[in-house]
């Protein structure tokens, strides 16, 4: 029963890249926003770290 | 007070998230090579019902997302703490992301099963029409710029819209067996084999395991993106 | 001044406002005799299986005048810079609620009250006996519009494209409503009495206490200064 496996890895295949999909725009804006951030900090008039500063 | 890693459990938060991340990897893979190669297949659907323990658990996971907006919006309320605020809206998030898949899925499912890609079946409908009420609830969060404002009212949302959908399903239902029998689909019915309620179980898990990761990611990406904007404007304020 | 004097008084303020101006009455009311006239036009002069089709078309008009009608009902408020005015009278916010809920059934009410008869006229439905029982219905079902409509109105009316976010989120929130609408004028249309449809009377009861009590609750939340 070749097609019936056609719809298995369509299921499988769309799930699966769509997580994968959204898991990587997670990553990748975690990461640039991080590296942003740092970037922020290293310059100099910032004494007090911003972390401080959000309640 | 917001840090970056604050612990969770008197752990610190990127062990956490580390961790579960390993259980969803492991607990994914094993569940796909159970779900996929190990597990005999269904007696009567063959094949096509591995899909189930994709199906299944991704429904799962969209409820559960809702019902935590549901509660992070209530203690948000309560609290007036945004970082309930954060939860809500990426439980929200990720849960639209679940709701469009199960329905995807589900559809992928149908096909071959009951002939059709759609049916307007009671569960099936019930699922559409939530994935409508959160799309709207993350479109009110985009339109509010104003992040206290935009927490107010989304919690608002994200209650009633919780509140409603026992009214939405009890409607459905009776809407559908007014009519016609839904083509009858009932794992419970069945008689379900031992060796695929476990395969079923370990995908659950696995699954819960990949929304506490993704939770724990989406609210980590807010965090940064509200430090870095506090940081920006402190130095617009310094320039000044 | 008692509650339910407050109560009175803010309606009575509101209709009063929607007299002088009849903006919103009038142009819905044209609007609603339009979307008749487009059923004319898609479904033909002469309509057979009206007993199927009749429920449908009366609760798509009602939904269609009903969004356009609560949608507005805080912009006003908004464009003459009053509702801070409102917050600060010596008023509960969830009788302000009540009473711009009310306001708005009551104008969805008034249109339909003009519509459905012309429906029947129009349409040549010759079933004038169920227009009690029919106007039971609508009455559970613009309160139940009317609850959710005026709280997301007033959760939306200072976003960007409020237009469109109204219709949006009340849509899927009111299906329960709608459906139990449609069904017990389906019921009624079939010759049967409103007790035949009980139970979709008893959920449109549920849902329009839910909503007026959620309503009620979560307003204050909303328009929080």
């Amino acid at each position: 029963m070749m097609s019936r496996w056609v719809y298995i890895g369509l299921a499988y295949g769309l799930a699966g890249g769509v997580l994968v999909a959204y898991l990587a725009y997670l990553l990748a804006a975690l990461r640039r926003s991080r590296l942003h951030l740092e970037d922020l900090q290293r310059t100099p008039h910032s004494a007090r770290s911003p972390v401080e500063d959000v309640a | 007070m917001m840090s970056l890693d604050r612990p969770i459990f008197g752990f610190r938060r990127s062990m956490v998230t580390r961790l579960f991340g390993l259980l969803t990897t492991g607990g994914l893979a094993a569940g796909l090579v159970t779900g996929l190669l190990i597990v005999p297949p269904d007696a009567i659907q063959g094949e096509v019902q591995r899909i189930m323990y994709l199906h299944v658990p991704m429904a799962w996971n969209a409820y559960l997302s809702f019902a935590v907006v549901c509660a992070c919006s209530v203690v948000y309320l309560i609290r007036r703490d945004l970082a309930w605020d954060r939860r809500a809206a990426a439980s929200a998030e990720i849960g639209v992301m679940f709701t469009a898949l199960t329905i995807a899925a589900g559809s992928i499912w149908g096909r071959p099963t009951w002939g059709t890609w759609w049916t307007w079946d009671a569960r099936l409908t019930t699922t559409a029409i939530l994935l409508f009420i959160y799309i709207g609830y993350l479109v009110v969060r985009q339109v509010v710029e104003e992040p206290e404002k935009r927490a107010r009212l989304a919690a608002v949302i994200g209650i009633i819209g919780f509140l409603d959908v026992p009214l939405i399903r009890l409607s459905v239902q009776w809407w559908r067996t007014l009519h016609q029998q839904p083509t009858v689909f009932r794992v419970g019915g069945m008689m379900i084999d031992r060796f695929m309620l476990f395969t079923l179980l370990l995908n659950l898990i696995a699954f819960g395991c990949l929304y506490l990761y993704l939770m724990l990611k989406r609210t980590e990406l807010e965090m940064v993106r509200e430090i870095l904007v506090a940081e920006q404007v402190r130095r617009i304020a310094h320039d000044e | 001044m008692t509650v339910l004097a407050q109560f009175a008084t803010l309606t009575m303020k509101d209709l009063r406002l929607e007299l002088r101006r009849k903006e919103s009455f009038v142009t819905v009311a044209f609007f609603a005799i339009l979307i008749l006239m487009t059923f004319t036009f898609a479904l033909g002069p002469t309509v057979t299986r009206l007993e199927e089709l009749a429920p449908g078309l009366i609760w798509i008009a009602f939904v269609f005048t009903g969004v356009l009608t609560v949608g507005n009902a805080f912009h006003v408020e908004e464009v003459n810079a009053t509702l801070e005015g409102l917050l600060l009278a010596p008023v509960d916010r969830g009788v302000l609620y009540l009473s711009k809920a009310a306001g708005n059934a009551l104008l969805i009410l008034a249109v339909h009250i003009v519509l459905v008869p012309l429906f029947f006229i129009l349409f040549n439905v010759d079933r004038w006996a169920v227009l009690p029982s029919l106007g039971v219905v609508l009455v559970l079902a613009t309160i139940g519009f009317a609850a959710v409509g005026t709280l997301l109105a007033a959760v939306t009316h200072t976003a960007r494209a409020r237009e469109v976010l109204v219709p949006l989120l009340l849509l899927p929130l009111a299906v329960p409503l709608i459906l139990g609408a449609v069904r017990s004028t389906e019921v009624l249309f079939l010759g049967a009495s409103l007790a035949e449809a009980a139970r979709w009377v008893k959920l449109m009861v549920a849902f329009d206490a839910l909503f007026l009590a959620g309503g009620y609750l979560a307003f204050d939340y909303v328009v929080e200064l």
